[in-house]
């Protein structure tokens, strides 16, 4: 019987993937039911009210519940294309991350507690999935699975 | 013979160590490679992401139909026959793109069918929880209601609808949104910093309160002058308020 056993940053970063996905799919059930989000910063309604909280007819809280899936299912991918795969999604993610947030703070004046809670998943996303893919240009790096 | 062997010894570990490091070398040259490529695909989906939420948050300019309105009774924040059996409440936020959305989409058709008709009557409720633009804008809509033009004013209002909290609500912005509707524009302008203004704003937070409101825009029904419930739509779309609407009609007709 093969076991497969992923090293420390795949499990961290499926872990991260995870609580990623409870986030936005949360913030995407809160989009469609039309209810506030628990908050207690504030400014969740006045960000889920905002004209970027949507983009075209995706609320940007499904369109984050997408990016989180596909950087989880990227994870199960083996080799070196898994692992730039994974690098690629959460760089991405963290960059459209870095642009809500300026938007938050800057244009819509209000802070919504789920979108920095998943703008911080992001980048421990990122910092786990370069380590990864920088793992490959180590000496005697063994196979990525 | 020792020295021999040493030699093709020293030879195999030489062209190996050589081997590896090409190999090293190798691997980090493909690592970056796909580094480089992660980051240029990265780049170009961020950047059509903004793009596109950029070009959703764009305004539209000009106005709204404000023939719409025209021989229909209006006042203050009333729009149809103050006899009509049926009462439909909005709640609305002028900044929220959703209502700007129901606006344009689902309010021209509601008023044709059944405000024109006499069977429904309509108020608007305005709230500022976006910004201080909100705050602006709610104030002329509430003193254009003094000229019992608040309907038109709101309308053109939302089809000139920016980027919120960007500062659009400005005086200029204001005055030409008054002028469109066909307000006296300084009677706005006087109006909207007046104590029955402010009592509006006010009397809307608290009925919102009241009526468990936390999103725009929202909305009750009811039979007018009786107990408003609310009205939930999934979809900003006519459809969705017509089921309703005839309920309630039918009911009064009992």
């Amino acid at each position: 019987m093969t076991r497969i056993r992923a090293d420390r940053p795949t499990m961290i970063a499926t872990a991260l993937a995870l609580v990623g996905i409870a986030i936005a799919a949360y913030l995407t059930w809160v989009h469609y039911e039309g209810i506030s989000p628990v908050c207690t910063t504030g400014g969740c309604e006045r960000v889920q009210a905002s004209t970027y909280a949507e983009i075209g007819p995706i609320p940007v809280a499904l369109l984050g519940l997408i990016g989180y899936v596909l950087i989880f299912a990227s994870l199960f991918v083996g080799g070196e294309i898994g692992r730039a795969l994974t690098f690629m999604l959460t760089l991405a993610g963290f960059a459209f991350s870095l642009y809500l947030t300026y938007l938050e703070l800057f244009v819509i004046d209000a802070i919504c507690q789920w979108c920095v809670a998943s703008a911080v998943v992001m980048t421990l996303l990122l910092v786990t999935a370069t380590v990864r893919l920088l793992r490959l240009a180590a000496p005697d790096q063994p196979a990525p699975g | 013979m020792s020295s021999r062997a040493d030699s093709k010894k020293a030879a195999r570990e030489a062209r190996l160590a050589a081997e590896r490091e090409e190999a090293t070398k190798q691997r980090r040259q493909r690592t970056w490679a796909l580094v480089g490529g992660s980051v240029l695909l990265a780049a170009i989906i961020v950047v059509v992401l903004i793009v596109v939420s950029s070009g959703d948050s764009d305004s539209g300019s000009g106005g709204g139909d404000v023939s719409l309105f025209a021989g229909i009774p209006q006042q203050g924040i009333e729009l149809g026959d103050p006899k009509a059996p049926v009462t439909l409440v909005e709640y609305a936020d002028p900044q929220c793109p959703y209502c700007k959305q129901y606006t344009a989409d689902v309010l021209p058709d509601l008023v044709k069918k059944y405000v024109e008709t006499g069977d429904v009557r309509m108020e608007l409720h305005l709230l500022t929880f976006i910004g201080p633009d909100s705050d602006k804008l709610a104030r002329a809509a509430y003193a254009a209601g003094d000229q019992d033009l608040m309907w038109q004013w709101i309308d053109i209002a939302y089809a000139r609808q920016e980027t919120e909290n960007s500062g659009y609500a400005t005086s200029d912005f204001i005055d030409s949104v008054s002028e469109a509707a066909g307000a006296n524009v300084e009677q706005v302008n006087s109006e909207s910093g007046s104590e029955a203004v402010t009592r509006q704003i006010s009397e809307a937070e608290t009925a919102a309160q009241s009526a468990a409101i936390n999103s725009t825009p929202s909305f009750e029904i009811g039979p007018t002058g009786g107990e408003m419930t609310a009205l939930n739509v999934n979809q900003l779309e006519t459809s969705e308020f017509e089921g309703p609407i005839d309920e309630q009609l039918a009911d009064a007709q009992k």
